[in-house]
């Protein structure tokens, strides 16, 4: 926090309490912004999941989900994904108690869990493309790609965002303004984590019920 | 300034505690698909009452780790609101013309 009152005179605590206050109310901002995006994947998220049930039982002669769903591989990936989600709450520890080596530490350690699931989801593609299964296969293939398949790129996205922002820390240590950032990448993650939670049990748990 | 701020509300500890409890529902939930342990009329509900359990502690735990001003975080309950009305709806209409 760059607001010091042992340093300098009045005016210039003044200067920095108001600029205190207006990363503040920029960190305000912030939160309630990614609160409304995040209701707003909710909605995204939702119609995808609803396509996916309305036809997950047309594969049209093509492979079905319970031929297909690999359980102890699909849970592998979750476990990493769940972990990471706990790295990440660790690193938010870390950021609170002004800990910047320990939340540098965590914030690699999430992004990385977080390109380990992206492999997992890569091969696993791979393996449902050789086995017949493409996105214009059946309206089974084009629901599961376009809902797993934008998850992982939320998830690529989520990797790009947590990199940028230790880079960022890197170069200019902590302040109001980057713990909002570090704030708000968090709960998107999270986000992430919990949409994941969703997929894998009506996708992959209730698709291999049948 | 400090006090919407510098809000350790739980130590390391509480949040390892909840992760390994998180990871146990989901091996849960997969041992019990894997091993057939339950018909599968029972199945489905348990299945998606783990999930549902999962879903609520995560957010109640993302919502609660706010540095700033927690009001915000209930615009999320209206988008998940939305959420569960549209995806819970599609499934009901299938389910009618199927």
């Amino acid at each position: 926090v760059t607001n010091n009152p042992e340093f300098g005179h009045a005016a210039a605590g003044h200067a920095a309490q108001h600029a205190d206050h207006h990363q503040q109310a920029a960190a305000d901002n912030r939160t309630l912004g990614i609160w409304i995006f995040l209701s707003g994947e909710c909605a995204f998220f939702a119609s995808l999941i609803g396509t996916f049930l309305a036809l997950h039982t047309n594969t049209a002669g093509g492979p079905t989900g319970a031929q297909l769903f690999d359980l102890p591989y699909t849970g592998a990936a979750t476990l990493v994904l769940l972990t990471s989600s706990l790295t990440a709450v660790l690193g938010t520890v870390a950021l609170q108690r002004g800990n910047l080596r320990g939340l540098q530490a965590w914030l690699l350690v999430t992004a990385f869990l977080g390109v380990v699931f992206l492999e997992f989801e890569g091969f696993e593609f791979y393996s449902f493309w050789q086995q017949g299964l493409t996105l214009s296969r059946s309206a089974f293939g084009s629901a599961f790609y376009t809902l797993v398949g934008f998850h992982a790129m939320h998830v690529s996205f989520g990797v790009f965002w947590l990199l940028s922002l230790l880079f960022l820390t890197i170069r200019k240590g902590l302040n109001v303004d980057i713990r909002s950032r570090l704030y708000i990448a968090g709960l998107y993650w999270h986000f992430v984590d919990v949409v994941w939670v969703v997929i894998f049990t009506v996708v992959y748990l209730l698709g291999k019920v049948g | 300034m400090a006090e919407t701020h510098e809000r350790t509300v739980h130590g390391q500890g509480f949040y390892v505690g909840f992760g390994v409890l998180m990871l146990v529902l989901t091996l849960l939930a997969f041992f019990l698909v894997g091993r057939h342990v339950l018909g599968a009329a029972l199945v489905v509900p348990v299945l998606l009452f783990l999930a549902l359990v999962q879903v609520v502690m995560q957010l109640w735990l993302f919502m609660h780790l706010d540095s700033g001003r927690r009001v915000f975080s209930l615009f999320f309950l209206f988008g998940f609101a939305v959420a569960l009305v549209v995806s819970l709806s599609v499934w009901y209409l299938v389910q009618q013309s199927a």
